[in-house]
């Protein structure tokens, strides 16, 4: 058998000597700490995995929602571009710097990228009103005072108008000035007129002007619906209208940047800077304010539950100190520091609140998937999320057991051992 | 794993030829003064001198003060007065974190609860008694620690149950891991307390067959009982009453 052979050191332990641990060691210490009660360690991290797993669902499935919102937003926003002359800084009552060309409509559509274009004006028609002419009683017009404003033929599929019947006018009609036009279903009821297949008449003041379609619906401009629209030429000769107002333009998705661009060099090459583009924008801000509003109500949801979560590690640790008293007075006599006993315990907490933390991230990963899933939406999670979710949970178990880990430090070998 | 790597690491610091008492306390006395009830004088004016490789046996009743002493001699406390040298540092001098070095360097423990880990192997228990080191002596590597708790385990006889629980130990075998514990880390003193206390006669004189293997190899012993029997397997015994020393016998 072995002979242990024990000599003395004498002065090799000098009184300058401190107790030292190696980091590995200590960790493998709190590892085997929390393994010894696999039951306990997992009931105590139990409330760290509901706080953070709440934390972090709430987080992705606001932004899932989010996300869900803009991009259904950003199917109409990021798809219309509007092009409109500078105003010579009086703001939008200034004179204007520019003038859109009568063939506005004809230099964007031939843009790659544009789906539909088309001008927009106002037509200033004084202080004429706007009367139907009902089959039955001719002496009996009613009167309204309407919005007139005049288009290129490609301004309906630009604004995306959805007739209720008739039809649009087209850009012979256009060209030939025709007296036509095509009124929103505001306009329509006002007027009295709910059909156009007997050829209904209205008048600008005594100007007469066909109506040959009725608009049910617009995505954009909705002003429209309550509006008599003529064509561009037709208000250019009896309204002396000077130029077109603006320019709408429907672009492919991804495209409306490139267009907004090239508009404004398309619609006045010489001094691109005059014409003034603009895209929406609204988005972002229907994207935050979801956001703020889902994440205000369930972050102070999740760190509740966190918060609950952290007193139960401090309190499990500090009973696990108190339990394991002879085990800190074993220490002790083996050489442990008063450091090293409160850093065992802290590692230990802080480990409880790491798999905690790495389980309810894994939790609220997992429930912001289904709940996408279960929506037919796109899981939306910051990459980074995850892991301050994990790293939290490590750092909320380090401060848990920062009490216990206290009174650890204060039990003397003595009495840590009786 | 390697034995002769283990024993190796065992052999250490082969010094001179000592010219001082591994432990020595000249007139030391402690002192309780609990607020609001009467001052005790645990001990009174102590002198002992502990030579190495000597074995000797504290012996005194429930109160004497043999575990204050215990715990002088442990570094675990301090004295009120006198003057306590372990292998030459004065203690009085030293902190807490300098008194804790002292242990972890100088002194394996055995106590009458044992105080192993229950819910660990037998062979992580025994690693546990080299896991801290020193600032001019770092702890060793786990693998040497290993090695080192391998060789203990051979010599209290339990090399055969390394990987046991402890919890599913008998006494005698607790108080053999507890002893090897004491030792792997290769201590110049070993302090026993009682540690025949919770032991049936078998298990007993099993653990103090260990002790005399231990005293072969060279160790230093101190060992607080109040059973006769293992009083005189020891080299001196000391009584003590009422924290004074009253004789010192010798022993076989």
């Amino acid at each position: 058998m072995k002979r242990l052979n024990f000599r003395r050191r004498g002065a090799a332990s000098s009184s300058g000597e401190r107790p030292k641990l190696f980091l590995a060691d200590l960790i493998g210490e709190a590892v085997a700490g929390l393994a010894e009660r696999p039951v306990r360690t997992a009931l105590t991290s139990l409330g760290t995995v509901l706080g953070i797993a709440s934390l972090v669902a709430t987080l992705g499935i606001s932004r899932t929602a989010g996300a869900q919102i803009v991009s259904r937003f950003d199917a109409l926003a990021a798809t219309y571009v509007i092009a409109e002359p500078n105003s010579g800084g009086f703001g939008s009552n200034g004179p204007k710097t520019s003038t859109i060309p009568w063939d506005a409509q004809t230099r964007i559509e031939r843009l790659n990228g544009v789906v539909a274009a088309g001008t927009l004006s106002d037509v200033n028609v004084g202080s004429a009103l706007v009367r139907a002419v009902p089959l039955r009683d001719p002496l009996d017009p009613i009167e309204f005072q309407k919005t007139v404003k005049s288009a290129s033929p490609g301004l309906f599929a630009a604004v995306r108008t959805r007739l209720k019947t008739g039809r649009t006018f087209d850009l012979v009609m256009d060209t030939a000035k025709a007296p036509v036009a095509v009124i929103g279903r505001l306009s329509a009821d006002d007027l009295g007129i709910t059909r156009v297949d007997q050829r209904p008449v209205l008048f600008i003041g005594d100007r007469p002007f066909e109506v040959i379609g009725i608009i049910e619906d617009v995505a954009r401009e909705p002003d429209l619906l309550d509006a008599i629209i003529i064509p561009d030429q037709t208000a250019k000769s009896l309204y002396r209208l000077g130029a077109p107002g603006s320019v709408r333009i429907e672009t492919g998705i991804g495209a409306a940047q490139l267009i907004a661009r090239q508009t404004a060099v398309t619609l006045d090459p010489i001094e691109p800077s005059r014409i003034q583009i603009t895209t929406d924008s609204e988005p972002t801000g229907v994207k935050n304010s979801v956001q703020s509003d889902l994440n205000g109500l369930f972050l102070a949801l999740g760190l509740l539950i966190l918060a609950v979560g952290a007193v139960g590690i401090a309190n499990i640790t500090l009973v696990s100190v108190i339990e394991r008293t002879p085990e800190i007075g074993l220490r002790r006599a083996l050489g442990a520091s008063r450091i090293h006993i409160a850093s065992q315990f802290l590692t230990e907490s802080a480990l409880t609140g790491l798999i905690g933390g790495t389980i309810g991230s894994t939790l609220g990963i997992l429930v912001t998937i289904a709940v996408a899933a279960g929506r037919q939406w796109t899981p939306v999670l910051p990459p980074s999320l995850p892991i301050i979710a994990t790293i939290g949970g490590g750092l909320i178990g380090l401060a848990a057991g920062a009490l216990p880990a206290r009174r650890a430090t204060h039990l003397q070998p003595i009495e840590a051992l009786r | 794993m390697s034995l002769d790597v283990g024993l190796a690491a065992l052999i250490v610091d082969v010094a001179q030829p000592s010219t001082q008492p591994v432990l020595e306390l000249v007139q030391v006395s402690k002192v309780y003064e609990p607020k609001g009830a009467a001052t005790v004088h645990a001990l009174r004016r102590v002198d002992l001198t502990v030579d190495e490789h000597d074995s000797v046996a504290i012996v005194g009743p429930s109160g004497s003060g043999k575990s204050t002493l215990l715990h002088i001699i442990g570094c675990l406390d301090t004295p009120t007065t006198g003057t306590y040298r372990l292998n030459g540092v004065d203690v009085a001098a030293l902190d807490d974190s300098g008194r804790a070095a002292l242990r972890g360097l100088e002194i394996g423990f055995v106590f009458q609860q044992f105080h192993l880990l229950a819910h660990r192997s037998v062979l992580e228990n025994v690693e546990l008694g080299s896991l801290y080191g020193t600032t001019a002596h770092p702890p060793k590597r786990r693998k040497e620690r290993l090695d080192q708790a391998m060789v203990a385990l051979e010599r209290v006889g339990l090399g055969h149950r390394v990987n046991a629980l402890a919890r599913t130990l008998s006494g005698g075998e607790k108080q053999r891991v507890a002893i090897a514990r004491a030792v792997s880390s290769n201590p110049s003193l070993l302090l026993a307390d009682e540690p025949t206390g919770n032991l049936d006669t078998a298990n007993t004189h099993a653990v103090l067959d260990v002790f005399d293997r231990l005293r072969a190899d060279g160790l230093t012993l101190v060992i607080i009982t109040h059973e006769p029997d293992v009083a005189e397997r020891m080299n001196r015994r000391v009584n003590i009453t009422d924290g004074t020393l009253t004789s010192a016998v010798a022993g076989e």
